[in-house]
């Protein structure tokens, strides 16, 4: 009973992931509900191909799925009580990629200092550059005006680099 | 550091990692088994939050329900609904045309391996939809869903017995098609009934501790294609073990198998057969494995209400 569009679909799927993932891991903060979000929301794609294959990127049509999907299950208050991950982000920096070689590198550095981001700050300016995403599908899928996207975004790349300068002299 | 530094660096952190590369095919295979444990017509289903104490009633429902179909139109009496219960089809035909979805008969016996569907569309519309929702009251147990009519044809599901309102929908939700009431009689016990509650599994809950991208595994027997999971899993999770779950059909080429954990119903895995293997994957967390992640309450007993 296989779907007609599984080759296309999954040809699509096998490359979107790694960038999802990436997408996913800074905007969790975690990188277990990262792979939990990358999931799910291929899961949905698959199920929405028609709209998410046609649209001009497939990707960062993907990538506002998996984070208006993400900012949902951070709303509900049983998904709060659960986890407290997102406000602990050293998980993701230790576990992740700031591992590698034991240093923390720069990349790490600027997750870090996005994960001391608001949600909506974070998911803005993520939406932002991962697939260069108009302000319109980014506000779709934040929950918010096209207008407060903009703040939103010039709000958050204050802050990070604010963070980042601030290690940046820190010796 | 400028704009345009900021701007690189955020875009560099976009890049995915080797670990990204590394992690992603498991994630893609996880989520094409859970689509096709979805598509799947029998796994397509909902739990309805209805007891299992309503099976009786529902029984009562079913032949209710012929007895509905036949005030239609069918027969005229009660007993003719009754002996036409008696007397189902192994397989339902199902056709949907164009404003309307004809059944062949009112009931239909479930077969060892569940029910057999023949359906046609003769709508012209490929992207119609069979719909199935339980109709009065439910077991708990019943599906509800919908597939794609043109890759259902010849089709086995798993849906439990009692009745239940079949429809053809187009895929943008058009509803406006009165459905058709049929009746899944079990007259050779085929279907164990009990859900997952039977089992002591509770369904729900995040999916966080476990890396849910565990692809399945694939054996030549379902218990050595379940070890070859809790294989995987060992590193994370210790002293899993796994056994049979006696729910379903009992020919069924899908099998729940339950996984514990110390001793507590941990999360339970879908077998299938295949050509000559068997594959595993990970399916419904358990309730008690919520309960650990949040501490706040002990594992859950057999006997805890569902939620």
């Amino acid at each position: 009973m296989a779907g007609r569009h599984d080759d296309a679909f999954t040809a699509w799927a096998q490359g979107a992931t790694p960038r999802l993932l990436r997408f996913a891991t800074l905007l969790a903060g975690d990188r277990s509900d990262a792979e939990d979000l990358v999931q799910d929301t291929l899961v949905a794609a698959y199920s929405k191909w028609h709209l998410v294959s046609a649209a001009g990127s497939p990707t960062g049509y993907a990538a506002t799925m998996l984070a208006n999907r993400h900012l949902s299950l951070r709303r509900s208050a049983g998904r709060e009580r659960r986890r407290q991950l997102v406000s602990a982000p050293r998980e993701a920096v230790d576990g992740g990629y700031g591992a590698v070689e034991g240093s923390i590198d720069a990349r790490a550095e600027l997750a870090a200092a996005l994960a001391g981001l608001p949600q909506q700050h974070r998911a803005a300016v993520l939406l932002r550059y991962v697939a260069d995403l108009p302000d319109e599908d980014i506000a779709a899928a934040i929950g918010c005006r096209p207008v407060t996207v903009r703040s939103h975004v010039s709000r958050g790349l204050a802050s990070l680099r604010a963070a980042l300068g601030e290690r940046e002299e820190t010796p | 550091m400028t704009d345009a530094d900021l701007e690189r660096r955020v875009r560099e952190a976009l890049e995915p990692t080797a670990e990204d590369l590394v992690r992603s095919p498991a994630i893609v295979d996880a989520a094409m088994h859970r689509v096709s444990t979805t598509r799947h017509p029998g796994r397509r289903r909902i739990l309805l939050p209805a007891a299992a104490a309503l099976a009786a009633l529902a029984l009562a429902g079913g032949v209710y329900g012929a007895t509905r179909l036949a005030s239609n139109g069918t027969s005229s009496d009660p007993a003719t609904a009754a002996a036409s219960v008696a007397q189902a089809p192994s397989v339902l035909e199902i056709t949907c045309e164009k404003d309307r979805i004809v059944v062949g008969s009112a009931t239909v016996a479930a077969s060892p391996d569940g029910v057999h569907l023949r359906v046609t569309n003769r709508s012209a519309d490929p992207e119609m939809y069979l719909g199935y929702r339980p109709a009065g009251p439910s077991t708990g147990e019943q599906a509800a869903g919908g597939d794609r009519v043109d890759e259902l044809r010849e089709a086995r599901v798993e849906w439990a017995p009692g009745a239940y309102d079949l429809s053809c929908q187009r895929s943008g939700g058009d509803r406006s098609q009165a459905p058709a009431r049929v009746v899944i009689t079990d007259p050779g016990e085929h279907y164990r009934p009990g859900g997952l509650e039977k089992i002591g599994c509770w369904a729900g809950g995040p999916r966080a501790e476990v890396s849910w991208a565990i692809g399945p595994s694939r054996e030549t027997t379902a218990q050595a294609a379940v070890d070859a999971l809790i294989d995987r899993m060992h590193p994370t999770t210790p002293r899993l073990a796994g056994e049979p779950a006696p729910i379903g059909y009992v020919d069924s080429p899908v099998q729940t198998w339950l996984l514990r954990k110390s001793g507590a119903p941990w999360v339970t895995v879908r077998v299938e057969a295949l050509s000559g293997a068997y594959q595993a994957g990970l399916d419904t967390p358990c309730d008690p494995y919520v309960a650990s992640l949040s501490g706040q309450r002990e594992a859950t007993s057999p006997a805890t209400p569902a939620r």
